[in-house]
């Protein structure tokens, strides 16, 4: 699964550690996420949707 | 604490796992020395000659529990992996040897050996698991 977190983070200026601490998670977690190594979970899913305040679809696309 | 190397549930486990640990070390010693020294028989043998492995049905405890209260998805499912990797060499590794000691008449190991080597197999992974997510 692809996503633009990578992206986004960057857009707000944000490092790894400041996206995990925001979603409660390790700064390991966001790097397997950002680089298509780990799926995260719906629930945590809603959670990257729900900071960016964009819909999952606008983060993640299942190409 | 979130978003750093450890998690809070990562601390518990440390905090139930050493005196987990030191008391497996303690009772281990207290019974060999038992066994040697005054060999105790009737029920209190088989009582006394169990007491070891209690401490580690405890460390199979503090590790599912840590399995429930880690929050990130991300650390519990490594851990599952090195577990599920631990689990298949020892039950490859304990299962050939059985097989060996039957037909080749290897040396016989004590099934006690069975949980160090599943603690080893583990420790191994966890490395490797880690690695495959960088």
């Amino acid at each position: 699964m692809k996503n633009r977190l990578r992206v986004l983070r960057a857009e707000r200026g944000w490092s790894q550690a400041d996206l995990a601490e925001r979603l409660e998670v390790s700064r390991q977690s966001v790097n397997a996420i950002e680089t298509g190594k780990y799926d995260p979970s719906l629930p945590l899913a809603f959670r990257i949707a729900r900071l960016f305040g964009l819909p999952i679809e606008a983060i993640f696309s299942g190409e | 604490m979130k978003g750093k190397a450890r998690s809070q549930a990562w601390v518990r486990y440390q905090r139930r796992f050493w005196p987990v640990i030191v008391t497996y070390a303690v009772v281990l010693v207290a019974v060999i020395r038992v066994f040697h020294t005054h060999p105790p028989s009737g029920p209190l043998k088989y009582v006394l000659a169990v007491a070891p492995a209690l401490p580690l049905v405890g460390v199979i405890l503090v590790l599912g529990l840590y399995l429930l209260e880690e929050a990130d998805e991300f650390r519990r499912l490594q851990v599952v992996l090195s577990m599920l990797a631990g689990l298949g060499i020892t039950l490859a590794a304990t299962t050939a040897w059985g097989f060996l000691e039957v037909l080749a008449g290897a040396r016989h190991v004590p099934m006690y050996w069975v949980f160090p080597i599943f603690c080893a197999s583990m420790g191994i992974s966890q490395p490797i698991t880690a690695w495959r997510y960088r």
